[in-house]
């Protein structure tokens, strides 16, 4: 009922003029009326007039009051509430502070969070209806997540029933000439249906259309818009000029708007595939793709309607070369669709959830504790409401007031913590993993202020309630006690204790679970990832398109140069190289061994192909047998190496691994495995090493012509020696862009990255859960100590020692903690299993963590209950008596 | 009637002695404009002082936030496009609580003027 009179009130206030014509037509027609009548009755009208206004009464004070009744004067309560609570908080300032600080340290802690998990998880992709987009994955019982090949793009487009339509996505790098400097651009490759599909509309010119998107057709390219504003310098008559890339001239037809972003890519120029359907093989799979879904089609149709496609696809295209039907059969691949955002947020999903919970227990505690300070002052102020609700001020006002204070301070905290938050969230783009995506969709917009208003009132009107329901006790018995209470008994504190109790758990939870984290960083940090002192490892890419180099046969050779060339440079030990990328990411691929059949399909093996020179520069271990050399490459020898798990997965001993067979391929090419060497941790320090199997970077087709350089130094790291680097290179071959250029620190870094950034986030979580449950745990002890002053003066003149009371307060506050502690240590046990894809080297419910913490938590609790213990047991006895307690 | 009166709470008894009287006179009326209602209110109220038709105006309003009466445009006998007030079934509701209401109070009231000293 008030609610609605209020929202018609505000309705009227903005249609005020209406409403004051209404009335006045109103009133018109009554006087009109009424003088009918007063003239049927006999009355002159000129009479008649003057008696129709006198009957109506005070013309200007009724308009005046028909606009009262229209208006908002309980809007006006509430702002006289709200001024009279912002005095009386002004007048305890202390008070007032830490409850605002604690509050916005509570809402600003949750509103960043919510901020992160707003823009990475919650924001729609910036795509028409994106709920109908999805990636297209295949999964194989070997391959979690197996992308697309021409053959099954070219069969789902034209026999799907479920898509409207199918594109692929590949990124790529190409070499660019800016102001007669070459550089290395960032390049995407789509099919003529992708950009279409996702609903992109370009800034200028158009779109690939289905002629730019074969072979043989002219080369065209789309810009984005940042490489648009940063090479074009925003220039409007871009469209049909042209751009060299790979020493080719590609027509530029339109540029991408800002918006544009296609899973993590982060292209500068956009390229049709023009994919050769007469090319296209079964069993190759190394394309991202994407669909729109035709409206209501679920995911598990989309995904059988793939499932029906798989089998098609090897009737309509030859298999690869290589590759038999049996051996593509025990392949068992298997569609793999999923809604695209959920490939956009990828593995940050889980731990992102975990941190905004961690928050939202912050702010519980940060409740309890401005909950804990509120019921305190209203018990101070127990007889002040007890002398208004006598003079008849009526429970609705005192109530009223204590929720106009609650609301002050909750919107006070709100304020801040916007603040907090936005500042935190700076700080949070600067030490946020580069794993996290949509990182730029991060601010506190809109809908985060909006959250952070709701969140603000409900928690203050919340921590407002308790006080009031217990003000609902009041009664006038407090005034008979003439100003002298006696001791406070100890029921009366039932609500408080219980707020501390739930404190000290929670700080518990929050703190089992940074330790954990902190614990899997330790073990993170000692894990030995197979290359030693990254930070003198030295890594950069650099292509060698036709234009610059034209026959394959001197691709080796260049690369030789170089390296020679750079081993020159003062202070180099030495220099490796292999194919893009030499850290990252690596090939995946069945692994025959010669003379060991097997049934179906062989396990997967990570596959890297590497040049002379990598393992020394990398630090890895040489086992046995020999690296590769030049000779290796030049020749296109068929040698292999293989990592020391592998060896001795198949041979036990490394040595006896030296001159066995291995190939790809089930018919071969074999190869001869010349060396085995340390095992590496190539996915990730938090997973176990992975066999691997290195081969020379060169195959049949020749060398790439892209290709990673790693050189070690102890200078790496100076800008003289990436420019010594950079000459070397250009005095063997002019005009190479070095592209990508980073330490082997970096990327490793890159690695621990999820790890050290959700430690840091939950370290400052459960420091700020520590410190508000300490304040907790000392306030209420030392309000209890106060008020429990003149018992303690009749204890002691009754004889108790110092120690007694100190004993007494001790045991009350250690109480609370342990109760606390037992209940926090349920709750860990509860909440942790949550997190046990985040942790690595220690169990989600590890003994030493949580016996740790509760006697760390114990300990700090102690101190915190002894000081106010301790000040209670010093009060001279006869102070005591005769205080007035609380 | 005053104008502050207008603006207390409804528990001011002249106030709410108008809400009975508009309440219970649509409910025997049914449809009525404001001076319809001022004329009806007179007649039964007959001898009683003069009521200034005005007020009716700012209770009519608040009367039609509340959710008691709904208004609706109509033209007048005089062709005037006027305002036409009648009952919803919340205001019956509140006729019935503020007739027994009245009626409490006047028991209680008049039980007082009886007692002797």
């Amino acid at each position: 009922m008030m609610l609605r009179l209020f929202l018609k009130r505000i309705a009227a206030l903005a249609r005020r003029r209406r409403y004051d014509q209404e009335f006045e037509q109103e009133l018109t027609a009554h006087l009109e009326l009424a003088e009918r009548d007063a003239i049927a009755a006999g009355i002159s009208p000129a009479e008649a007039a003057r008696e129709a206004r006198l009957r109506f009464g005070a013309i200007e004070q009724i308009r005046e009051a028909h606009r009262d009744s229209r208006s908002l004067t309980w809007i006006q309560h509430i702002a006289r509430d709200l001024g009279h609570a912002c005095r009386s908080l002004l007048r305890t300032p202390r008070f007032s502070a830490i409850a605002v600080l604690t509050l916005a340290l509570g809402i600003g802690a949750s509103t960043a969070m919510f901020s992160v998990v707003h823009g990475v998880l919650l924001r729609p992709l910036p795509f028409r209806e994106p709920d109908r987009l999805v990636a297209l994955y295949h999964v194989t019982p070997a391959i979690r997540q197996d992308g697309q090949g021409p053959a099954n793009y070219f069969t789902y487009r034209d026999h799907g029933q479920v898509f409207e339509d199918i594109g692929l996505w590949n990124p790529g790098s190409m070499a660019a000439i800016r102001g007669g400097v070459p550089e290395q651009i960032e390049t995407l490759a789509v099919t003529d249906g992708t950009l279409p599909l996702l609903g992109v509309h370009t800034e200028l010119g158009r779109l690939f259309g289905r002629d730019d998107d074969v072979p043989g057709a002219p080369l065209r390219a789309l810009l984005t818009y940042g490489y648009w504003q940063e090479a074009f310098a925003g220039s409007n008559d871009v469209v049909g000029q042209s751009l060299v890339l790979n020493g080719r001239s590609y027509e530029v037809i339109g540029v991408l708007p800002a918006s544009f972003k296609l899973l993590n890519t982060t292209p500068q120029v956009v390229l049709p595939m023009r994919l050769n359907r007469s090319n296209a093989r079964t069993g190759a799979l190394f394309l991202g793709g994407v669909a729109r879904l035709k409206p209501g089609v679920t995911l598990p149709q989309a995904n059988d309607d793939i499932a029906r496609m798989i089998p098609l696809t090897t009737t309509l295209f030859p298999l690869m070369p290589g590759l038999t039907q049996e051996t593509w059969d025990a392949v068992k691949l298997a569609p793999n669709v999923r809604p695209l955002a959920e490939a956009v947020t990828g593995e940050m999903e889980r731990p992102l959830w975990i941190l905004l919970g961690t928050v939202l227990i912050v702010l519980l505690i940060a409740w309890a504790n401005v909950a804990n300070l509120l019921l305190v002052r209203a018990e101070a102020r127990q007889r002040e409401f007890a002398v208004r609700d006598a003079l008849g001020a009526g429970r609705g006002r005192i109530a009223g007031l204590l929720l106009s204070e609650a609301l002050v301070l909750g919107l006070g905290g709100g304020v801040l913590g916007v603040l907090f938050a936005h500042a935190s969230i700076r700080l949070l783009r600067a030490t946020a993993p580069t794993t996290l995506p949509r990182m730029d969709d991060i601010a506190v917009d809109a809908i985060v202020l909006f959250a952070t208003v709701v969140i603000s009132i409900v928690t203050s009107l919340m921590f407002g309630l308790i006080p009031v329901l217990r003000c609902r006790r009041l009664n006038v018995e407090l005034l008979k006690e003439s100003g002298r209470s006696t001791s406070d008994a100890p029921g009366r504190h039932r609500t408080r204790n219980i707020l501390v109790v739930a404190q000290v758990a929670l700080a518990l939870v929050l703190l089992v679970i940074s330790g954990l984290m902190a614990r899997t960083f330790v073990a993170l940090r000692q894990v030995h990832p197979g290359f030693v002192r990254p930070s003198e490892v030295q890594m950069f890419d650099i292509s060698l398109p036709p234009t610059l180099v034209r026959e394959p046969q001197e691709v080796s050779r260049t690369y030789e140069r170089i390296a020679e060339r750079l081993r020159a440079v003062p202070g180099v030990e030495s220099v490796g190289l292999g194919m893009v990328n030499l850290s990252g990411v690596a090939g995946r691929a069945p692994l025959y061994v010669h003379g060991r059949p097997v049934d179906g399909f062989p396990p997967v093996r990570l596959v890297r192909s590497i040049g002379p020179g990598y393992f020394e520069t990398m630090g890895n271990p040489v086992i046995a047998g020999r690296t590769v050399q030049w000779a290796d490459v030049l020749d296109l020898r068929s040698v292999a190496v293989i990592s020391e798990n592998l060896a001795r997965e198949y041979w036990d001993a490394p040595t006896r691994a030296l001159g066995q067979r291995i190939a790809l391929l089930p018919e071969g090419p074999w190869q001869e495995i010349v060396g085995v060497v340390g095992d590496v941790r190539a996915n990730g320090l938090n997973q176990p090493a992975p066999s691997l199997v290195y081969l020379p970077m060169a195959d049949a087709e020749g060398v790439s012509r892209s290709v990673s350089f790693a050189v070690r130094s102890n200078r790496v790291g100076t800008a003289a020696f990436m420019g010594e680097l950079q000459r070397g290179v250009w005095e063997v071959q002019p005009a190479v862009p070095l592209a990508n250029s980073q330490t082997l620190a970096e990327l490793h870094a890159e690695s621990m990255s999820q790890a050290s950034f959700a430690t840091i986030l939950l370290a400052v979580a459960a420091a700020g859960a520590l410190i508000l449950a300490l304040v907790g745990v000392y306030g209420v002890v030392s309000y209890i100590a106060v008020g429990r002053t003149r018992e303690i003066g009749i204890r002691m003149a009754l004889g108790a020692e110092t120690g007694d009371i100190g004993r007494l307060f001790l045991r009350y506050g250690l109480g609370l903690t342990a109760a606390g502690i037992v209940l926090g240590l349920g709750g860990a046990l509860l909440v942790t299993p949550l997190m046990s894809g985040l942790l690595y080297g220690v169990g989600p419910t590890d003994l030493a963590t949580y016996v740790g913490v509760a006697l760390g938590l114990g300990a700090v609790t102690v101190i915190a209950t002894y000081v106010p213990a301790r000040r209670a047991s010093h009060v001279p006895p006869i102070v005591a008596l005769r205080s007035e307690g609380s | 009637m005053s104008t502050s009166d207008m603006s207390k709470d409804k528990g001011e008894v002249p106030y709410g002695t108008l809400v009975i009287l508009i309440l219970q006179t649509l409910h025997t009326m049914g449809r009525l404009h404001g001076y319809g209602i001022a004329r009806r209110i007179e007649q039964v109220a007959n001898d009683l002082p003069r009521l200034s038709q005005g007020s009716l105006y700012p209770a009519l309003i608040r009367l039609e936030q509340q959710g008691w009466i709904r208004a609706e445009w109509g033209l007048s006998e005089t062709n005037r496009k006027v305002k036409f007030y009648s009952l919803t079934r919340a205001g019956s509701r509140q006729l019935e609580r503020e007739v027994a209401g009245w009626e409490r109070a006047n028991a209680l009231i008049a039980r007082f003027l009886e007692a002797k000293p």
